[in-house]
């Protein structure tokens, strides 16, 4: 099972930890080309996973290759940004869903509902995600129900 | 010296609420929670100006490798002199630390002793055991 995830709190506790048990997951992969050059960044994100569990942190580029090997692997792959969710799709990754866990409050952001802040910018990101074939929703936890955003 | 508590939600508040309710009024210690709406990278922000502003010198968080944690360490990267951050606060350590930081003769090369110190105070009672063990 392939789970597609927006959390910008990426990795932690029981949140991540409910997800792994629902998917089965082995290896938890986030996307994002900032934090793939960003060693510091890379070390403080990936010591926060499960000690079994493998993190990796790659850009688009790198996931799409690396994705592109079928196997059947378990895997939780994660973003922090939306853009990098249309950047997948536009180079082709098939994402069939995408949870939305935590896009946190800023002046710039507007509430869309508990833990939903976006920007007007990120809501047209959101259309153009769905325009693409992805059916975006908000799920904090995998039992929670899925709500239309 | 200026510390900065931060946690998940109001732990951090209430940890020096309650310590004040031992010690006495402090005004050298600033409070950040993050709370389940808070974005992460603004809340970094608000860490980092803090930091600047107060000259912090050590951040106390709940626990390690946590949105909190993180935060700090991320914040502190651009700072520097950067704070010494320590996880997982207690009332005993945050009083002892308060204790040590109101005169400013506290050293950072304390910080090892006082964090092996403060690790003894979490206990296991054995007053109403006859047994020694359970």
């Amino acid at each position: 099972m392939k789970v597609f995830r927006l959390d910008e709190r990426l990795i932690h506790g029981q949140v991540m930890t409910s997800w792994i048990g629902y998917t089965g997951a082995t290896e938890i992969i986030i996307v994002d080309d900032e934090i793939a050059q960003d060693d510091f960044m890379k070390l403080v994100l990936t010591q926060a996973a499960p000690k079994n569990i493998e993190t990796k942190v790659m850009n688009c580029k790198q996931f799409t290759d690396y994705d592109s090997n079928k196997d059947n692997k378990n895997r939780i792959i994660l973003f922090k940004k939306l853009i990098y969710v249309k950047e997948l799709l536009d180079m082709g990754t098939p994402i069939s869903e995408l949870s939305l866990g935590n896009m946190g409050s800023s002046p710039q952001r507007k509430k869309y509902a508990n833990s939903i802040y976006m920007t007007d910018g990120e809501n047209d990101l959101i259309e153009e995600i769905q325009k693409s074939g992805c059916q975006v929703f908000i799920q904090m936890l995998p039992n929670d129900l899925k709500k239309k955003i | 010296m200026n510390i900065l508590i931060t946690t998940h939600g109001n732990l951090g508040k209430e940890f020096l609420k309650t310590a004040e309710m031992i010690m006495g009024k402090t005004d050298h210690i600033s409070i950040l929670g993050l709370q389940v709406e808070d974005n992460i990278d603004f809340f970094k922000e608000k860490i980092e100006t803090v930091i600047q502003q107060k000259e912090i010198k050590i951040i106390l968080t709940d626990m390690e490798n946590a949105t909190p944690f993180n935060a700090a360490t991320i914040a502190s990267r651009s700072i520097r002199n950067p704070p010494k951050i320590i996880a997982g606060i207690n009332l005993p350590l945050l009083i002892e630390l308060i204790n040590l930081t109101q005169n400013n003769e506290f050293k950072y090369e304390q910080l090892e002793v006082f964090i092996q110190k403060c690790k003894e105070s979490i206990t296991l009672y054995k007053g109403m055991t006859k047994n020694e063990s359970i």
